[in-house]
């Protein structure tokens, strides 16, 4: 867990490799504390007793902060709230989409390992591997020894060669077999569940 | 992914967009807009000489916080538009306006590949491109299921060899 930019109506929260937005109103209202005189939860039913509606509209943490695997803080209306990693990861509502510098998705092939791909693809959706194998048959070591995932064939094969003058494919006459330029797209859409291409 | 074998020697660039962060950014700069791409479903209908496969969909598929889970999105496949008629400049005004945000150089990121690179990218959240090129290229590209290759990439049984 990381904390992250503190905004006046909520925070960011790094949690398992991405940032999540939560409002300081939605977490003093879930705040999990049992004890029925000055608590949030009844001691014998453990029912929320705080009412949301008695929540100040402007209330924020006076400290916000980490401490082994929970948050901690101290809020404005003078109460202290402890939240578990796991409770924040069941109940996170609002991703926060990160904007891509090409330093963030780049990686060199001798330094790839699993959770470094893992972490960047989960943030951003793209990678970027320089100094791979150069060989034809690299493509297949490739996904063998690093994703350990089955292809998916579509109708045009297992593999695409993309180049102009194809002659190992199916189904080839298509815009990613010439050399014209092929704007923003995505690919197989009109393939009801389109391979990811990862 | 795409594996560069051989890359042209002018042009051939390829390009990527996170289309989750321009979905945000086009809810955010007009709702309108946003509505028109997540509401309005699309013929996407791929006809080649020996292939055919049509999916009606819009283009962008959204969670019940209005979060992207998937984007369809391919201005050569679209059959044309069968919207009301109220609905079709709008439409227009909407692909375009979401358009202009994925081909802002700020939100994507363009490079070459050169021979031995490769690059992966979630066809369900990412845009992708190529410029145009003169001579040989050559890229391989192959498809994974994500949910399968994520689990791995999360839980390796062995590291990779160095």
């Amino acid at each position: 867990m990381k904390l992250g930019e503190q905004h006046k109506d909520f925070f960011e929260l790094e949690l398992e490799g991405l940032t999540y937005n939560f409002h300081y109103i939605w977490l003093r209202h879930n705040c999990n504390c049992i004890d029925t005189e000055k608590g949030c939860r009844h001691s014998l039913t453990k029912e929320r007793i705080i009412n949301l509606s008695k929540i100040p509209r402007d209330i924020h943490p006076k400290e916000l902060k980490i401490n082994k695997e929970e948050l901690e803080t101290v809020w404005s209306d003078g109460h202290n709230s402890t939240y578990s990693k796991e409770f924040l990861l069941k109940h996170k509502y609002s991703l926060k989409v990160q904007e891509t510098k090409p330093e963030d998705i780049t990686v060199e092939y001798k330094d790839r390992n699993p959770k470094l791909f893992y972490d960047i693809l989960s943030k951003y959706g793209m990678l970027v591997v320089k100094n791979g194998p150069k060989e034809l048959e690299g493509t297949l070591k490739i996904a063998q020894e690093q994703f350990k995932s089955k292809i998916i064939e579509t109708h045009f094969g297992l593999i695409e060669d993309l180049m102009p003058n194809n002659t190992t494919n199916k189904n080839n006459d298509q815009l990613g077999y010439t050399h014209s330029a092929v704007e923003l797209h995505t690919d197989q859409p009109f393939i009801q569940n389109p391979p990811v291409r990862l | 992914m795409l594996h560069c074998i051989k890359r042209a020697e002018k042009g051939g660039e390829n390009i990527i967009c996170n289309a989750r962060l321009a979905a945000s950014l086009l809810k955010q700069q007009d709702p309108k807009a946003f509505e028109m791409l997540t509401k309005k479903k699309v013929h996407f209908h791929r006809i080649q000489k020996n292939f055919e496969s049509l999916v009606v969909a819009p283009i962008l598929s959204v969670n019940d916080r209005n979060e992207l889970e998937q984007i369809r999105y391919s201005y050569f496949t679209m059959d044309p538009f069968n919207f009301e008629f109220e609905d079709m400049i709008p439409f227009y005004d909407a692909y375009r306006k979401f358009d202009s945000i994925i081909q802002n150089p700020k939100y994507n990121y363009k490079f070459q590949l050169e021979p031995g690179d490769y690059v992966i990218y979630n066809n369900h959240t990412c845009v992708h491109a190529r410029e145009g090129f003169q001579g040989d290229r050559h890229l391989r590209g192959v498809y994974f299921d994500h949910k399968e290759v994520m689990a791995y990439l999360k839980n390796p049984d062995t590291k990779f060899d160095n």
